[in-house]
């Protein structure tokens, strides 16, 4: 008998004007950069969701994660999260309509918490995903903004547990000082936020193996990890993290 | 019934994620209409009540169309009906989330889940399911396969010998019924990877038999 929910291991896909960047070295793929194609193999291998992460820069290019969302969803039947540029109801409401099932909002949460409030009532918390990208200071995270490059001088303990409040209905928490460094996740950062929410917490920034992976959802207490390049450069494939967890005694789906 | 005059109705009530019932049908090539309202009712051989969001909102929007009484008469003639998730819980005589009445097609309550300890509220995730009874909804589906759940509510089936599945969240919770014409799951299929999928091929399947 389990009662708890299975622990998720969802790929993070970056996508630029329709186009998957950064990975792409998949050898048995017609193309990796179709975010279609790549999301079918991560499917296939087991992902439990698929983040999108538009990362667009201008704005009349920004259809294009429309019709990623749209085309994905036809052919992929997992739960999917849009982030990247969201800054009204209206951004939601297509991207939903187009077949996501969830948005994660970031820099648009921290300039008017009431986006948060808003948008829970309006399309229910389990599809409000705040994500918060925290980077190390003296005693604790401040929380930054536009990608990390912008210092809102906010605890990010303390942002968490605002955001949880207005109903977001999980987080996303980046360690900006482990992002890239393949050196594991930051397990006080992942613990601290964890203690100080009811709602679940995605680990993101530092994967570098199947360890970090566990050590994130064990000691770091986080219900889901995010990772993008030791997926896409296929170090590491979802199947065998997921038999690994599995093995060490977390509830996967297999 | 012939796969030829088979036509599946999805009904659109707005509180619904009908758009990924529709690409999960679109992908195994199954056709069918969205019913809109009652007089739609008579073109189909089998319904889909999808849903997601509050129990009275979506019964509002059953009542004030008309569609619950064409639902009801549906059901009278035998048509197949597939409830998921909220769609499921509509099913029911009542539930606690709302003041409204329910279709009332299944004996039984929707209840709050109980929140047990630490777990959080809503069940929101892929959690592991038991297959208890054979069924040709779940032909091809492994015993304990993990579905994607996203609900606050659950059902409670006066008889309990029509529960098809379940899963423990805190508690045993109902996953799926089978009465008669009817079949439902609390878990979205749509959004439970390809075991989801093979739910609606069995559901088409059956159909043409």
């Amino acid at each position: 008998m389990n009662n708890k929910l299975s622990k998720r291991i969802i790929p993070c896909l970056d996508i630029d004007k329709g186009r998957v960047v950064k990975g792409k070295s998949f050898i048995n793929l017609v193309d990796a950069g179709d975010p279609s194609e790549l999301s079918k193999h991560y499917n296939n291998e087991g992902a439990d969701e698929l983040v999108f992460l538009d990362i667009t820069a201008s704005h009349e290019q920004r259809k294009a994660i429309i019709d990623v969302v749209e085309k994905v969803s036809s052919e992929v039947f997992i739960p999917l999260t849009v982030g990247g540029g969201i800054r009204n109801l209206d951004n939601i409401s297509e991207l939903l309509l187009a077949g996501a099932d969830k948005v994660s909002i970031n820099t648009s949460a921290i300039e008017n918490p009431e986006f948060i409030k808003k948008s829970s009532s309006k399309f229910g918390s389990q599809c409000i995903v705040v994500a918060i990208d925290a980077k190390k200071t003296d005693e604790s995270w401040n929380v930054y903004t536009y990608g990390g490059r912008k210092d809102t001088g906010i605890n990010v303990i303390e942002w968490a547990k605002k955001a949880n409040e207005y109903g977001a209905g999980e987080i996303l928490l980046t360690s900006m000082d482990m992002d890239g460094n393949k050196e594991g996740y930051d397990l006080d950062l992942l613990n601290r936020v964890s203690n100080e929410v009811n709602i679940p917490v995605i680990a993101s920034g530092g994967a570098g193996s199947m360890q970090h992976i566990h050590d994130a959802l064990v000691a770091g207490n986080s219900d889901a990890v995010l990772a993008a390049s030791i997926f896409h450069f296929e170090e590491l494939t979802i199947q065998q993290v997921k038999k690994f967890l599995n093995s060490k005694g977390v509830s996967v789906r297999l | 019934m012939s796969s030829k005059t088979l036509t599946l109705g999805i009904i659109n009530h707005r509180y619904a994620n009908i758009h990924s019932v529709k690409k999960a049908l679109e992908y195994i090539n199954c056709n069918y209409t969205e019913l809109n309202n009652p007089s739609e009712f008579n073109k189909v051989s089998a319904i889909i009540l999808p849903g997601v969001g509050a129990f009275d909102a979506a019964m509002q929007v059953l009542n004030d169309s008309g569609m619950s009484d064409a639902l009801l008469e549906a059901n009278n003639r035998k048509a197949p009906i597939f409830g998921i998730c909220l769609g499921m819980q509509l099913l029911f005589n009542k539930s606690e989330e709302g003041k409204k009445n329910g279709l009332g097609l299944i004996d039984g309550e929707v209840k709050k889940i109980k929140q047990i300890n630490d777990l959080k509220i809503p069940h929101m995730g892929w959690n592991e399911t038991y297959f208890p009874k054979k069924s040709n909804k779940f032909k091809n589906v492994k015993n304990k396969s993990f579905f994607y759940y996203v609900h606050s509510y659950e059902c409670v089936p006066s008889d309990e010998n029509i529960i098809t599945s379940y899963t423990y969240y805190g508690n045993k919770i109902c996953s799926s019924i089978e009465y008669k014409n009817i079949f439902a799951t609390q878990f979205h299929p749509e959004k439970s990877g390809n075991d989801g999928i093979k739910i609606y091929q069995n559901f088409i399947n059956y159909l043409k038999i």
